[in-house]
């Protein structure tokens, strides 16, 4: 049902139509890639090149050459893991989540970050894969027979529950992207005309055609998936949170942090997908599908999920002196008023005071300010883990212990390093892949596209005559009964009113033979059937097309019979004029 | 149309009501307690009877060592008493907690009849030997026939069960009880504005059908509230104690009862912080109430689209508050129970029992309308929609009780997990009945399309899960305020069903006053023709 | 008789929906539709019959369910025994807590790749599987049903072609097989 309140701005601004989508999402495919994205693409091959070689040092020399000491035994490598996991949840929420709550606006924007999800996830696996020293066996943390490692692995560890959680969840991630990438990967295969190209996304596509019985099986499993996807975002980063969760270090030990967790990196997720949307949009020229509404919601979805982290960071101070055990206490005010209080307090302006910016409207629907805020929450949300993580260890219960922490050149450099292998696999997937889900988009087109919501006679020519099908069959149901009475009257011609018709016709256009025919299927809206039924009738050339106006077509269509209007709709006559000339 | 709040449906309410309050009042007349009896080891394969003793209690010390003395010796045990009170005296760091206590005993019985327990046992033992073979004869005389009690121990704790009975003079199951339905039903109503404030704030178009059911469950409000600020008064006054921390000797250094941990929390817990939070809460969740109540009736006759952009600045400011109210609320009232224990996810949990709630009641409602012939604007994939919050929410409920308990068990720190300790020890059964029928029966009964729009499976689960969540915020309560004294009996039950009564007749009384549907609602349109 | 594929083609969903219910309300059964998107109410209209690959993701996380609970069952409990954190692996039942996560993720780690790998076979839509879509714009902006006259033997293929005309097609095309 393409039924849709009219105070609901669109979603697609513009005159689109179902050819215009696809124009649109493939033509960054199909042409030569803009200057700005060889320029991007080389910066960051070298950050990522330069990370490379810091992993591959920090293999080499071990994990001391970076700043971990005695109290803080666990810092960037882990602050970093669960930073990019945060950044992760946003692709599935939007694609799980919102599918479930039917937020149209999440088709705009769930294939890229669906991408930047699993991207974010392979980055996040990065760091407990080098930070376990020796990387060569790592198949260790598998359940493997235990004559084979030392003894089987501890199931009752969080940390194993990890290698579950992210492995399942990089994999789901996966297959749900992908699976809704197969029709599109087909719909770029059928409109390339280079053999290796075709080839390739013919590969990629899987042999999709489009059959109704796929497309229904297709929507099921995206259902399914979508609610299998749901409590696996929960659980993923409850999960990560059990890491800290479990233990009775004060500051990490409290029940709170699961939901936390999520909201946190719910809210790290969409200020990512901003950065990179506002980003996208602007190079791939996708403005009338990612609009100020698009970015309007995110941020609203940023605002609730900073609310919410706010809120545990007040719940989690206020129980830290309600609970009435001094390290719980000490833990808090020690992060508020010690020596890293410059961290906290990152954390807080950042993630608890910026977002709240966004309850003025005028802000959050300005684009330059999104991108400005989006940035500061990223930063806010690594921090948080950096406060949660190294000021709840640097200053253990033994007083004696207490050690402060400094980053190496080789922290800095990982982290950077992912950064830009991160930035170099999106831009391939931009420039590569359909950055918006073609096939989702064109769904909601008549719902939510600009043209569709103002109604008759906004866009041009789409729908003309028998627009009604566009819309809701309530509302325009005496037109539908109109257009019905239309084709019995032209029905009903008898013989000899066809062939009167057919002369005026002829006479007003002028004649032609069929040696002298012209290939009328140049025209769009004309097909083998129909240029066939115009040749019977005596047409043959552009230039009788041509010459016709409105009372042609209606002596044409009570000939043709089964197109009413068509001709008049696609200005048959402007079309030919213009094909004459070739 | 609007409802016909019929003389019959109020007569069969009034009927409901009426039963309830007379289960009650039974309830209340047989109400008898215990003392808080507990089977400790004493040392290596010895057990003995801790049992303690209020200071509220109809006893002194010296008669109840005489009933059970004598008690025992018709039953043919002896019985030593030690007094733990007396050997911690000077253990001032340790006894703090229990000074409430009259006395704190333990009780180790001893067989008269032959030398020690073990002879006593296999006597039996050989009886039954056929039955149960040899290796169990101890054990045999455990299971055997109902009522008979084999052991010493089993001799003992029936003796302190009979002697130690009284008359809940107090009435604390009373009070707490009243406290448990006072806080649940204004939680469903507070559930309703919650989900109306939330669908404004996010421009929902799909609840527009449920709008007036909605604002019916909150017209409970203040009528709830009435109840609530009833059991406060009480415990403000001391008629009830609920509340340990209202206790002012616990904040009194002189005083032999004093608590160190409680007085340092003294700023959150006392009396005039604990009333003001109250004005606040109730100011906001009823001004809030009646200001959409208001705007919904005028938007029916207005229309235009100012009054939905008032009520969605409104709804999102509504849900800022209540992101706070309803944590610092569920801290107050039902957390500081538990004075000493604490959990940041606390407020969250108790939250989302109360969505839940609120969800399963409009549904209830929702399909005994249809049935009268009320909501044919109602269809499938309304219901889906509902349905599917019920899913979602017990869902919701599931993973913060689960990670609220594993965190708890996992880290075995013992300022916290003694809430589960409690729970564990004298509420085992009825804990993880609860925990497994709220998670198992809607996951895997409503995990299909078909069961979230099928009528029957609805009302059966619902009510399965009313009544489930009901018992979640009993386990809240009463581990807390009636200790091992729990029951539910007539009390309960009929307590329960007297608030049932009455809440479902404020409901359909407020329903009855104004149409079934809402008119010019921006997106009435939509959700009228809304199919999936 | 040779069978006849009749293609129609439409610019527009709901024309498509339209002449399909024209169609079928005349007993004409509508072998195939190739679309570009999927289209709402169609599958009622030409009969396509509702997928059972949810009720395949159920019984695929059952497995995964069973397995996981099975594994951790032998592996933690009965083949070697630990002692972590004060907590001894004596029974399943004690230890239940600290396997629910792994539990969950194995559960859905079946659910969704048990699916997903069903969902790719039964559609056929492998790598390498050559497509099958009459005509390449029925990926874009068309939209083309399928008629068999081998499964409408009580009109004539002239009688089809006429009836399908009547509807707001586009294109027409005819294919023997």
């Amino acid at each position: 049902m393409h039924k849709e309140s009219a105070i609901r701005e669109p979603l697609i601004l513009g005159d689109k139509t179902f050819k215009q989508i696809t124009d649109d999402v493939c033509r960054p495919i199909e042409n030569q890639a803009p200057r700005g994205w060889y320029i991007l693409i080389t910066i960051a091959t070298v950050i990522a090149l330069y990370g490379v070689g810091c992993i591959l040092y920090l293999i080499g020399e071990g994990i001391g050459t970076w700043g971990l000491n005695n109290a803080v035994d666990w810092a960037w490598d882990i602050t970093n893991f669960v930073w990019w996991v945060g950044i992760g949840h946003a692709g599935t929420l939007i694609s799980a989540v919102l599918l479930l709550f039917r937020q149209k606006w999440r088709m705009a924007v769930n294939r890229s970050a669906e991408a930047m999800t699993i991207f974010a996830v392979i980055m996040a696996a990065i760091f407990p894969g080098i930070h376990m020293g020796r990387i060569w066996v790592s198949y260790w943390v598998l359940p493997l027979p235990n004559q084979f490692g030392s003894l089987w692995v501890n199931f009752n560890s969080p940390l194993l529950w990890d290698v579950f959680a992210i492995s399942t969840y990089f994999s789901v991630s996966l297959v749900f992207w992908y699976i809704g990438l197969i029709p599109d990967f087909a719909t770029i295969r059928d409109r390339m005309t280079k053999p290796l190209t075709k080839k390739i996304y013919g590969l990629l596509s899987f042999g999709w055609s489009g059959r109704a019985k796929h497309w229904n099986r297709f929507e099921i499993v995206s259902l399914v998936l979508a609610g299998i996807a749901t409590p696996l975002v929960f659980s993923v980063h409850s999960i990560v949170s059990f890491d800290f969760a479990t233990s009775v270090i004060p500051g990490w030990h409290t029940t709170i942090f699961p939901p936390y967790f999520v909201a946190g990196a719910v809210f790290s997720g969409f200020a990512m997908v901003q950065t990179l949307m506002l980003i996208v949009r602007k190079v791939m020229h996708l403005e009338a599908y990612i609009h100020t509404k698009h970015i309007e919601y995110m941020n609203i979805v940023i605002m609730v999920t900073g609310s919410i982290v706010g809120v545990a960071y007040l719940t989690e101070l206020f129980m830290a002196w309600y609970s009435g055990v001094e390290y719980e206490s000490y833990a808090f005010l020690n992060r508020a008023t010690g020596p890293m209080a410059w961290a906290y307090w990152v954390m807080m302006t950042c993630n608890v005071i910026s977002p709240q910016l966004m309850w003025v409207k005028k802000w959050r629907r300005s684009l330059t300010f999104t991108f400005i805020l989006s940035i500061v929450v990223n930063i806010g949300m690594w921090f948080e883990r950096f406060v949660i993580i190294v000021t709840s260890l640097y200053r253990g219960h033994m007083p004696a212990s207490w050690a402060y922490f400094y980053p190496t050149w080789v922290d800095v450099g990982v982290f950077v390093g992912t950064i830009g292998i991160f930035t170099v696999l999106y831009l391939l997937y931009a420039r590569y892949f359909p950055v918006l889900a073609i096939s989702e988009v064109k769904t909601i087109l008549k719902s939510s596209g600009e043209n569709y919501k103002d109604g008759f006679g906004a866009g041009e020519g789409y729908y003309g005559a028998d627009g009604s099908h566009g819309h809701d069959h309530h509302e325009s149901h005496d037109e539908v009964v109109e257009n019905t009475k239309h084709e019995e009257t032209v029905a009903e011609l008898s013989e000899e009113e066809i062939a009167k018709n057919k002369s005026t016709l002829l006479d007003r256009i002028g004649t032609a033979e069929a040696s002298e025919a012209d290939d009328l299927k140049q025209i769009s809206g004309v097909g083998p059937v129909l240029e066939k039924t115009l040749n019977s009738i005596g047409i043959f050339k552009f230039e009788q097309v041509s010459k016709m106006t409105s009372e042609e077509y209606n002596l044409l269509d009570s000939l043709t019979k089964s197109f009413p209007g068509r001709a008049e709709r696609d200005n048959w006559a402007a079309q030919a004029t213009e094909l004459m000339t070739k | 149309m609007n409802f016909q709040f019929t003389s019959k449906i109020k007569r069969n309410l009034f009927i409901i009501i009426a039963a309830g309050l007379a289960m009650f009042v039974v309830g209340f007349l047989t109400e008898k307690n215990h003392l808080y009896t507990e089977i400790h080891s004493v040392h290596e394969g010895e057990e003995g009877l801790l049992v303690e003793y209020y200071k509220e209690l109809p006893f002194t010390k010296v008669k109840f060592v005489e009933d059970v003395t004598v008690a025992a010796t018709e039953a043919g045990i002896s019985v030593d008493f030690s007094d733990l009170i007396e050997l911690h005296k000077d253990d001032h760091h340790g006894s703090q907690h229990h000074d409430d206590f009259e006395f704190k005993m333990l009780l180790t019985p001893h067989s008269l009849e032959t030398e020690g327990e073990h002879g006593h046992s296999e006597a039996h033992g050989d009886a039954h030997a056929e039955d149960h073979g040899d290796s169990h004869a101890e054990e045999g005389g455990h299971d055997a026939h109902a009522g008979v009690h084999h052991t010493p121990m089993e001799t003992l704790e029936h003796i302190v069960h009979e002697v130690g009975s009284f008359n809940d003079t107090g009435h604390a199951r009373t009070w707490s009880n009243l406290l448990v339905n006072a806080f649940f039903f204004f939680g469903i109503g507070l559930g309703a504005l919650f989900f109306i404030a939330l669908q404004y704030a996010t421009e929902s178009g799909w609840g527009v059908v449920y709008k007036r059911i909605l604002e019916a469950i909150i017209g409970w409000l203040p009528i709830g509230a009435i109840f609530l600020i009833i059991v406060f008064v009480g415990a403000s006054m001391h008629w009830n104690h609920i509340y340990h921390w209202m206790d002012p000797e616990v904040h009194n250094p002189e005083s032999a009862h004093f608590d160190i941990i409680i007085a340092n929390k003294k700023p959150f817990l006392s009396q005039w912080f604990f009333w003001l939070m109250n004005a606040v809460y109730f100011a906001v969740f009823l001004l809030f109430a009646r200001g959409f109540r208001k705007r919904s009736l005028q938007e029916d006759l207005e229309g235009g689209t100012k009054i939905h952009m008032k009520n969605f600045a409104k709804g999102a400011l509504f849900l800022v508050l209540f992101g706070y109210l309803s944590s610092a609320m569920s801290w107050q009232w039902v957390m500081s129970i538990d004075t000493h224990w604490f959990s940041t996810l606390y407020g969250w949990y108790v939250f989302s029992g109360i969505w839940l709630s609120a969800t399963i009641f409009i549904l209830l409602l929702t399909f005994w309308l249809k049935g009268l012939g009320y909501l044919d604007f109602i269809n499938e994939s309304h219901i889906h929609d509902m349905g599917k919050w019920m899913f979602a929410i017990s869902f919701l409920w599931t993973y913060l009780f689960f990670s609220q308990f594993m965190l708890i068990w996992y880290a075995n720190i013992p300022e916290e997990v003694t809430y589960y300790l409690d729970r564990f020890g004298d509420y085992k059964w009825i804990l993880w009945t609860t925990v497994a029928v709220n998670f198992v029966i809607p996951i895997i009964l409503l995990m299909s399309r078909e069961a979230k729009r099928s009528k029957n499976t609805i009302i059966i689960i619902g009510s399965i899960l009313f009544v489930f969540h009901w018992v979640d915020v009993f386990i809240l309560v009463m581990p807390g305020s009636v200790f091992d004294h729990w029951a539910i009996g007539f009390l309960e039950v009929g307590m329960f069903v007297a608030f049932l009564g009455m809440f479902i007749y404020t409901v359909l009384n407020t329903l009855s006053k104004a149409p079934m549907l809402v008119k010019n609602h921006p997106y009435l349109d939509e959700n009228l023709h809304h199919h999936t | 008789m040779a069978d006849k594929i009749i293609y129609a083609m439409y610019d527009d969903d709901d024309k498509l929906l339209d002449g399909a219910r024209m169609l079928v309300s005349k007993g004409i059964h509508v072998n195939e539709v190739f679309s570009p998107m999927p289209i709402h109410g169609l599958d009622d209209v030409i009969g396509v019959r509702h997928t059972r690959l949810g009720i395949a993701s159920f019984l695929y996380g059952l497995t995964g369910l069973m397995l996981a609970t099975l594994g951790m069952k032998y592996f933690m409990i009965d083949d070697w025994m630990m002692n972590i954190g004060g907590k001894p692996s004596f029974s399943y039942l004690e230890n239940l807590p600290a396997f629910i996560p792994i539990t969950f993720e194995f559960t859905v780690l079946c659910a969704a790749h048990g699916m997903a790998i069903t969902y790719l076979l039964r559609n056929k839509t492998l790598p390498g599987m050559p497509a099958s879509n009459p005509d390449p714009r029925t990926t874009d902006d068309m939209f083309v049903m399928e008629i068999r006259t081998a499964e409408n033997t009580k009109y004539s293929a002239d009688e089809l072609q006429s009836m399908v005309k009547s509807t707001a097609i586009v294109e027409l095309d005819e294919k023997t097989v």
